[in-house]
């Protein structure tokens, strides 16, 4: 039997569940943004390395002419590396946030599912709870 | 026959309630039911503009090969203003993080009134318990105290600004009182921001140590409803 709610929210299901198993969306894209903010992160990293090496001949007394734009180039990557590494966090917190979506549109629909279920389990008694 | 029970009882997972009807949600969940989602969205924005800022700071240095002042001044100013976007953003998605724990919170009440009302029973409610308070108050002491961070790096960056703007040579700030000024806020707002943030997450521990409570409640409480047996301190 579909059980219907009749509030309006974001975070539980407005429409009548009939498929209680049926997967909700968040349930494909919270991971699917979490992996996004890896491989994001990750590419960040590789570049950083790159840029690591960069770093490590700003010493070298042999290459003291190539200082200067060496030093600008190091700069320029780690002014737009932070914040595009925090920005790729705040992707995998998005993953979160989609996720913890999921479980309390999950909740709602566990809770219409028990409501249908339970009173079918519970004895009749006088002295309900 | 009925048997008599009183208002409040002592239970395994903290004081719980009974009412004849199933508790409505609270005034803190409906906040976080409507709030979490602006939350979320003004910190995507706010990481956004960071990184936005991060482009053009880097742009600035790629140019500062060449010295002059106003490149300098740019190039030192974005650096305090992109720090407090990137903390500002993380606190209001960790604040919608914070807000969308609150609404399962409300759900489990809610839900759970309303299936304890489709068996005729009388709901049992937990009272809010400490948890949850000390979540609230980590919660709301972190994301106030990264509104001040980012207020103090603004200011930081203003001062910047004013110390590098008459610079005359790279390395050199040409306002030193300007600079002494950025460098002394700078040393604490940063340190503040984080621990702001560190505020906001051992909330989050607390709401998911308030949500382990309650789902075992919950289970427990289904329990007592099939089997007819009660749990708690009737006394």
């Amino acid at each position: 039997m579909a059980s219907t709610t009749n509030t309006l929210s974001i975070t539980r299901p407005n429409a009548p569940v009939s498929d209680y198993g049926k997967h909700t969306w968040q349930y494909y894209a919270g991971p699917a943004i979490a992996l996004a903010a890896v491989m994001l992160l990750a590419a960040l990293f590789v570049i950083t390395a790159v840029i690591a090496g960069s770093v490590s001949q700003l010493t070298d007394p042999a290459r003291a002419a190539e200082h200067a734009s060496r030093l600008g180039r190091v700069q320029a990557y780690q002014a737009w590396l932070a914040p595009a590494s925090f920005a790729a966090i705040a992707l995998a917190m998005l993953g979160i946030v989609v996720t913890l979506w999921g479980i309390v549109q999950r909740l709602w629909i566990r809770v219409e599912a028990i409501k249908e279920s339970l009173p079918a389990l519970v004895k009749p008694r006088g002295d309900a709870l | 026959m009925t048997i008599a029970i009183p208002s409040v009882i002592h239970t395994r997972f903290g004081a719980a309630r009974y009412s004849n009807t199933g508790p409505s949600q609270t005034f803190i969940h409906t906040i976080a039911n409507w709030m979490w989602l602006p939350m979320l969205m003004m910190g995507v924005m706010a990481i956004a503009t960071s990184v936005g800022l991060g482009i053009a700071q880097a742009r600035v240095a790629s140019d500062l090969t060449e010295f002059t002042a106003l490149r300098q001044a740019n190039y030192e100013t974005l650096k305090p203003l992109t720090a407090g976007f990137l903390f500002l953003g993380a606190a209001l998605i960790l604040s919608g993080i914070s807000f969308l724990l609150a609404t399962i919170l409300g759900a489990l009440r809610k839900g759970g009134g309303e299936v304890q009302e489709a068996v005729g029973a009388r709901a049992k409610t937990l009272t809010m318990p400490w948890s949850a308070w000390a979540f609230l108050g980590l919660m709301m002491i972190g994301l106030m105290a990264e509104l001040v961070a980012f207020g103090t790096l603004t200011y930081v960056a203003v001062q910047t600004h004013d110390a590098w703007i008459s610079a005359t040579a790279a390395g050199a700030p040409g306002d030193v009182d300007a600079f002494h000024r950025a460098s002394t806020f700078a040393a604490w707002a940063n340190p503040l921001a984080t621990a702001a943030l560190g505020a906001l997450l051992t909330g989050i521990a607390f709401a998911l140590y308030t949500i382990s409570n309650v789902l075992g409640f919950g289970f427990s409480r289904i329990r007592e409803l099939i089997l007819g047996e009660e749990e708690g301190d009737l006394s």
